[in-house]
């Protein structure tokens, strides 16, 4: 590290910087997990991209998140940002002082982390089970979303990652939804 | 006949799925650590102070980049925190004469 990079930055910023950048990361892997289980409810199947191998990315994917998610997590906590505790990533109600953006976020990790137990254990849980929690995807992603445009003070770069994330999944959506329509119209 | 062609689909597709899977992982550390890089290289200089007549600590952070010492109107923001490093009470801004 160089002379004026060691001015700049102490072990607490490092941290703290490392959760905005994975922060970022995980949105978009978030975002393309959303696309490509849309993707797959809508039985997307090209010679290139089969069922199979759409299904199986939004599954690696998915793991992946959650994974950098803990990063994302754990960087501000053992860095000791803002004062910030393990708690308030889990529990969005937990105290007073943390602002809606950060309860956002925990209420989207609460269901990310509900969602990912329920879909390793869907054989056991049932498929209509799995079905109804994994609809609140929507919903978590969506916390997501509202958690990356309120927090932080870098503002520009964090709206044009919203907006191109919020454009995949609505064109992802719009696909979905053309094909049901589709089918209920061929199918009534 | 049949069989085996399928069989071969599905490994290729398997393939396919190893291939772009690792590739997100590669590409997933590598923008998280590039990102992390411009952030640190593009954020400003940062300070740690007590502040004057305030009991709590201060962490200031300059609106440019204005090196080991303060310039003269330079805007700081600071995040007010107790000692103890609990929550953040407040955000100010000033401006400073210091040089």
């Amino acid at each position: 590290m160089s002379t004026g990079l060691a001015l700049r930055l102490t072990d607490k910023q490092a941290l703290a910087y490392l959760c905005r950048s994975s922060g970022f990361v995980v949105l978009v892997l978030l975002t393309a997990t959303m696309v490509l289980g849309l993707l797959t409810a809508g039985r997307l199947n090209s010679p290139r991209w089969s069922r199979l191998v759409v299904l199986s990315l939004h599954r690696n994917l998915s793991l992946i998140s959650v994974a950098l998610l803990f990063v994302h997590l754990l960087a501000p906590v053992i860095g000791g940002h803002l004062g910030l505790k393990l708690a308030y990533a889990f529990v969005p109600f937990v105290t007073a002082h943390i602002q809606v953006w950060t309860r956002a976020a925990s209420s989207a990790t609460d269901l990310i982390l509900l969602i990912t137990i329920v879909s390793l254990a869907r054989v056991k849980a049932g498929y209509r089970f799995w079905r109804w929690v994994h609809m609140t995807s929507y919903v978590a992603w969506s916390l997501a979303v509202v958690h990356a445009t309120g927090i932080g003070s870098d503002r520009r770069p964090v709206l044009m990652c919203d907006a191109v994330c919020i454009a995949a999944v609505a064109l992802a959506s719009g696909y979905r939804l053309r094909v049901r329509w589709t089918t209920a119209q061929r199918y009534p | 006949m049949v069989q085996r062609s399928r069989l071969a689909a599905r490994e290729t597709a398997l393939s396919r799925v190893r291939t772009l899977t690792v590739a997100t992982i590669v590409v997933s550390v590598i923008a998280t650590i590039g990102i992390w890089a411009a952030i640190v290289i593009a954020s400003p200089r940062s300070d740690t102070n007590q502040a004057p007549g305030l009991s709590g600590s201060w962490t200031g952070r300059s609106s440019a980049r204005t090196g080991p010492r303060l310039a003269a109107g330079t805007t700081w923001e600071a995040q007010l925190q107790p000692a103890d490093s609990g929550p953040v009470l407040t955000t100010k801004t000033a401006r400073t004469d210091r040089t």
